[in-house]
């Protein structure tokens, strides 16, 4: 079986080292992809397959909706979440209507179980 | 409660938590309360007996998800504080305003603090709640009466609107009828009048002037309130200004034996860049409110300019009168609307009280202020600024025309120390070297003197000891013919009067005060003789407009008009000065009117049933070549509102009703240019020579009437009075053999010859005969037992007619054939023999038509020599004398070459 | 204090996230959708502080204090320049409240909201941290801008030793909007200011880099 593989795209770079922190502790056999911006993210995904994608919300440039959008067009089986501080009901119901996933800001290892745990 | 040093500071602290004025309550970590204070208990209606010990959950369902639980969880878990205020707290604690009976009490307004306080193990939160339902309710009102204040300041500033557009629809209502009574009080007076008659009449008129006047005072309020109101900016000339405001205040100042003069300072720009009706419109204001209320003394305008920059200066105007003053108390509530000094005032002196407050907006528009100075029983000035601009490279239009004016020598005798010292100052402009003096003796005094000259003397009329006219026939009897300098009297009394006292009084020309720089530049040039000079004075513009006026005749309108008065007066005020009118009653008739006919200008009505002057605009417009056809609206709504609706609708112009007819010849030359008429103008007339042989001073024959109703042919209206006076010398004598004879063949011939002289007597201007002869005419033909009484009147009026032509001169024949303008042939000849021929036909067969057929060829021929022999068949005609008739047609014939 | 680009980074994510939980406190309130953004950070002194809030003609200011104490001494404040406070409050209930005067009541309303922010700032501060904090309930202040923001003037109760001057200040600039304020352009700029005292701000220093250096 083939090493899988989460990509995370965020701005921050704490924001992905809290991320990389928890996956690599839980599943420490997945490799980690990051990207600081949705143009990077998108040029990555291009030279590998990506069974898990999470995506901040808020980044200079793309924002993480229109990202999870070009994303499912490459690769319509890729499980994506949307990350992001912004936890109104609104954005979630946005999230939902894409068929995303929603993880509010900060994640926690639980959040990671839940969705990585299915070991896709 | 744990966490006190001891049992007494706890139990102290305890009961002060149990006795505050706010409802205080702790929860733990497990959301059990823990404390329930005394004002809980009463506000909750629960006992702590039933509370304590229970979760906030089971003891209040209905907090669930509310945000005083978030609040109680942040509390706990974080330690955060959290304030809950009322508007944005939905449900708050179930608490109720104390009350005896529960069943009224009111649920309260609160304010709740949440906070936690940091333990051992945890948070401990601590609730606090606060009722502001007093506070709530106050506010509330507050609201409340914010609410109705808006309310009541917006039913004031409605019912203020309403009130502007009330008067100013009112003003549009009275404006209409009042077109019909200043429009038909005009063409009234161009009728034959009595004495009588003619006094009702100009009081009439002039009411109805000042009813206008008032209506328009109202109307100027009521734009001012709306803020309707505009400024131009045009060029124009302070002294046009001056003249008109000089021209209503005399005829005021005149009456009340008044000094009214204007004093110009040196410094103060006159061609400028304004609204000269409006400043105007201001110091007509105050001058008439200076003359009334000033009984004796003088009313002197003085301008001077504050500030001068190449571009725009600010003046300073001032109306000084000697009247009865004001006091402190009335001068601070005078520029308010509807009032005036005080109630009493307005009793004696009458007025709208609106003239100082429409002053005072307009003078705010022109970026001025307006005050007053004034100390009872002394006097008042009104003063005012307004920042005009100034009209680019300003000419200097009073410099003499020949250097050897400078420094002319001027002997200046006026008793009035401020007129004097205006005049003075007015000459000195001129650069001349003055000398004032204060009396007719001082004057007389000076001139003794062998080493003093003058080359002009300037005396006032009016002057105690010795007058003016005393004073210049004088100086006539003191110095050699030779050395009497020119003369000019100064007064401020009307031209008439003037022009009849000075008759014979041996002087160079007169002034009439108020002096304004203009008329005295003219005076000066005419006295010193330089003729050419003034006619190279730029043009007055209503001089222009006046000159324009001729240019009209031929012209044809279309008058659209709904009222059958309005359309009467409009249609013959323009009839009067010759032009042809085509009626339309709405505007659907306009419209069919314009595409069959050609018209040089059409005057719309705006309001009309079927179809109003704006759609009619517009589908007349809709085609291209009616496209620059003058289209005038004719408005009773002066609104700006409406006029920017009628250039909307693509009309030219428009003219406010009621206009006054000048107005209306105003509002035609500028729309109807010479150049671009469509309808052929008649052959120009050349101005009405004067006749040498034609007395000017006729009191019983209105010389100029009945010049203008035969075209101005001086010559020819010469001819027909002394025709007239040979031919009806005897008539009395006749128709009294008649008369005494009795019978019904002589009435019917006494009836004739009365019939036609009636006719004559109306075209020569012979107006109160013409209506004599007119009653008597009716009277005959009625049958009326007794026309004595008006035979008497008919002769007395006919004996005054022919006492006054004694004074004619015997007619040249010759001076009527160079009075005749060249002969034109309208008719080519091959027409005219037509004409003649018809007539002559006519003659043969005594046909009452001949009289028809001759007006035709008359009108044809107005401007040949041969009218004049028209005019004698017309006589012959008129006489049934058809055989002569016959014979003098014979002789036009001749000389118009046609054979008969 | 000197903050490097990963720490400079992680105060922001943090920042944001108190930001986006601020946001959905108020929209629960007001039961629409609140936008908030964050165009500006700033770890500034005193007197850029003052410049940094944009307060034309030195009026007096309105604004919402929220004091800490305990392992942390400090005050977060939030400030609308130019008597925009109300504006906040017409926004959130969208009626017409009169600009011109603070009632009460409206006092009582602003100071919820700006409890509302601050505590959601405050705790997404506060949560990856092991400092224990302290609050007092939020205050209602009307001041000039530079007294506003002078610390010492905020009366702290901090231990003795602690030093409180005015050498540092966290800044930052908040846009507020709803979404019919979005369509029409329309923005609310609010600013949050935190002040610490010196031992404070190195206590902030050093649980940051112990955050970091745990991941």
């Amino acid at each position: 079986m083939a090493q899988q593989s989460i990509l995370i795209v965020d701005d921050s770079s704490l924001a992905r080292m809290m991320v990389r922190n928890i996956v690599s502790q839980t599943f420490p056999d997945w490799q980690i992809i990051e990207a600081a911006n949705a143009d990077d993210g998108l040029a990555k995904v291009k030279n590998q397959p990506v069974s898990v994608a999470l995506l901040d919300f808020n980044m200079p440039g793309m924002n993480g909706i229109d990202l999870a959008a070009k994303l499912l067009e490459l690769s319509p089986d890729m499980g994506i979440h949307l990350v992001t501080a912004n936890i109104q009901d609104t954005m979630r119901q946005r999230a939902e209507a894409m068929g995303i996933g929603f993880i509010k800001k900060p994640v926690s290892k639980d959040d990671i179980v839940r969705i990585m745990g299915g070991g896709r | 409660m744990a966490g006190f040093e001891n049992k007494f500071e706890s139990d102290l602290l305890l009961s002060i938590l149990e006795k505050s004025h706010d409802g205080i309550v702790f929860i733990n970590q497990q959301m059990r309360i823990v404390f329930w204070n005394r004002w809980m208990e009463k506000t909750s209606r629960i006992d702590r007996e039933e509370i304590i010990g229970k979760t906030l959950t089971e003891a209040f369902p209905e907090l669930t998800d509310t945000r005083v639980m978030l609040g109680i969880e942040n509390a706990l878990s974080r330690g955060l504080p959290t304030t809950l205020s009322h508007r944005l707290t939905n449900r708050p604690f179930p608490l109720f305003q104390p009350a005896l009976d529960p069943t009224v009490s009111e649920r309260m307004c609160q304010v709740v603090y949440i906070s936690g306080i940091r333990q051992q193990d945890g948070h401990m939160c601590v609730v606090q709640i606060q009722d502001i339902t007093t506070v709530v309710s106050r506010e509330q009102l507050l609201r409340h009466q914010t609410e109705q204040l808006e309310i009541a300041k917006e039913a004031a500033f409605n019912a203020n609107k309403a009130k502007g557009d009330f008067l100013a629809n009112m003003s549009h209502e009275i404006r209409t009828p009042m077109n019909a009574i200043i429009g038909m009080t005009y063409l009234l007076f161009k009728t034959p009048l009595d004495d009588k008659q003619r006094d009702y009449l100009s009081k009439v008129q002039s009411a109805a002037t000042s009813l206008l006047g008032i209506i328009n005072d109202i109307l100027d309020f009521s734009k001012i309130e709306a803020g309707r109101l505009e400024i131009e900016h045009i060029p124009f000339h302070l002294d046009d200004v001056l003249h008109n405001v000089s021209n209503l205040i005399t005829i005021k100042t005149d009456e009340k034996g008044l000094e009214f003069c204007f004093s110009i300072a040196k410094n103060c720009p006159l061609v400028l860049i304004g609204d000269p009706l409006r400043l105007g419109q201001i110091l007509v204001n105050l001058a008439n409110n200076a003359v009334k209320f000033t009984s004796s003394g003088e009313v002197i305008i003085h301008i001077e300019a504050d500030e001068v920059t190449d571009e725009a200066v600010s003046i300073h105007f001032s109306v000084k009168d000697t009247g009865i003053g004001l006091t402190k108390e009335q001068i601070d509530n005078l520029f308010q609307a509807f009032t005036q000094a005080d109630a009493s005032t307005t009793r004696q002196y009458g007025g709208t009280g609106l003239g100082l407050s429409i002053s005072k907006r307009l003078v705010e528009m022109m970026a001025g202020t307006i005050w007053v100075e004034s100390t009872p029983g002394v006097g008042s000035t009104f003063h005012f600024t307004a920042r005009l601009a100034r009209q680019n490279a300003e000419r200097r239009r009073f410099r003499l025309p020949k250097d050897e004016y400078v420094g002319l020598r001027v002997l200046l005798a006026d008793d009035n120390p401020a007129s004097r010292d205006i005049l003075k100052d007015t000459l000195e402009a001129f650069s001349f070297k003055v000398t004032p003096v204060a009396s007719g003796k001082e004057a007389l005094a000076l001139l003794r003197q062998p080493d003093v000259q003058f080359d002009l003397v300037f005396v006032d009329w009016r002057m105690p000891e010795m007058d003016g006219i005393e004073t210049i026939e004088e100086i006539n009897r003191l110095l050699p013919q030779s050395k009497i300098p020119k003369i000019i009297m100064v007064t401020a009394y009307s031209r008439e009067e003037v022009l009849n006292a000075v008759k014979d009084v041996p002087m160079d020309s007169f002034l009439l005060k108020p002096v304004s720089l203009s008329i005295m530049y003219d005076t000066l040039i005419s006295v010193l003789g330089d003729d050419a000079a003034k006619t190279a004075r730029l043009a007055k513009s209503h001089d222009m407009e006046v000159k324009g006026l001729g240019s009209l005749a031929g012209a044809r309108i279309l008058l659209v008009e709904d009222n059958d008065i309005n359309r009467q007066v409009a249609t013959e005020l323009l009839q009067a000065k010759g032009l042809t009118v085509d009626t339309a009653t709405n505007g659907k008739e306009a419209v069919t009117a314009v595409m069959r006919h050609t018209y040089d200008a059409v005057l719309m009505d705006i309001q009309m049933p079927e179809m109003d002057g704006y759609e009619a605009t517009r589908q007349i417009r809709a085609h291209e070549a009616f496209k620059d056809l003058p289209i005038i609206a004719m408005t009773a709504n002066v609104l700006s509102g409406d006029s920017d609706k009628c250039i909307a609708a693509g009309m030219n112009g428009h003219i406010g009703k009621p206009f006054e007819p000048d107005d209306l010849y105003h509002t035609l030359v500028r729309w109807i240019k010479p150049s671009e008429r469509l309808t052929q103008p008649p052959k120009s007339r050349a101005a009405a020579p004067v006749h040498a042989a034609l007395p000017t001073d006729f009191q019983k024959i209105d010389t100029k009437a009945g010049l203008r109703r035969i075209g101005g042919n001086a010559a020819l209206y010469v001819k027909m009075l002394a025709e007239f006076r040979e031919k009806y010398q005897d008539f009395m004598e006749i128709v009294r053999k008649y008369l005494s004879q009795g019978g019904e063949s002589n009435f019917k011939e006494i009836y004739r010859m009365i019939h036609t002289m009636s006719g004559v007597a109306g075209t020569i201007g012979a107006s109160d005969l013409h209506l004599a002869s007119q009653r008597l005419e009716h009277a005959l033909r009625d049958g009326q037992q007794d026309p004595e009484p008006l035979a008497e009147a008919f002769q007395l009026k006919l004996r005054e007619v022919l006492d006054e032509l004694k004074r004619l001169a015997d007619i040249d024949n010759s001076a009527v054939d160079s009075g005749i303008a060249a002969p034109a042939a309208l008719l080519d000849k091959e027409a005219l023999a037509a004409h003649i021929e018809k007539l002559a036909a006519l003659l043969e067969n005594g046909d009452a038509d001949a009289a028809i057929e001759l007006a035709s060829l008359k009108a044809s021929l107005s401007e040949h020599p041969v009218n004049t022999d028209l005019a004698i068949i017309k006589r012959q005609i008129d006489d049934y004398d058809y055989d002569s008739a016959r014979e003098t047609l014979q002789r036009i014939a001749g000389t118009l070459k046609i054979t008969l | 204090m000197e903050l490097d680009e990963l720490e400079q980074d992680a105060l922001k994510e943090f920042f944001n996230m108190g930001l986006g939980m601020a946001a959905d406190s108020l929209s629960r309130m007001v039961k629409k959708e609140i936008l908030l953004s964050l165009p500006q950070l700033a770890v500034v002194d005193h007197r850029d502080a003052v410049a940094l809030v944009d307060n034309k003609g030195n009026e007096q200011l309105v604004a919402v204090r929220q004091i800490f104490l305990g392992d942390l001494c400090g005050t977060a404040l939030l400030i609308f320049p130019g008597g925009k406070s109300l504006e906040l409050v017409r926004t959130l209930l969208g009626d017409d409240v009169p600009l011109e005067t603070l009632t009460e009541l409206e006092q009582d309303t602003l100071l919820d909201v700006g409890n509302v922010i601050l505590n959601a700032f405050l705790s997404s501060f506060t949560q990856m941290m092991t400092i224990e904090f302290e609050f007092e309930a939020a205050e209602f202040l009307k001041a000039d801008c530079n007294s506003l923001l002078d610390i010492s003037a905020h009366k702290l109760s901090c231990p003795k030793a602690d030093k409180i001057d005015n050498s540092q200040a966290f800044f930052l600039m908040m846009d507020f909007k709803t979404a019919e304020d979005e369509l029409k352009h329309n923005s609310l700029r609010g600013y949050v200011v935190l002040l610490f005292s010196e031992q404070a701000m190195i206590k902030l220093k050093q649980e940051i880099a112990r955050i970091i250096s745990g991941l």
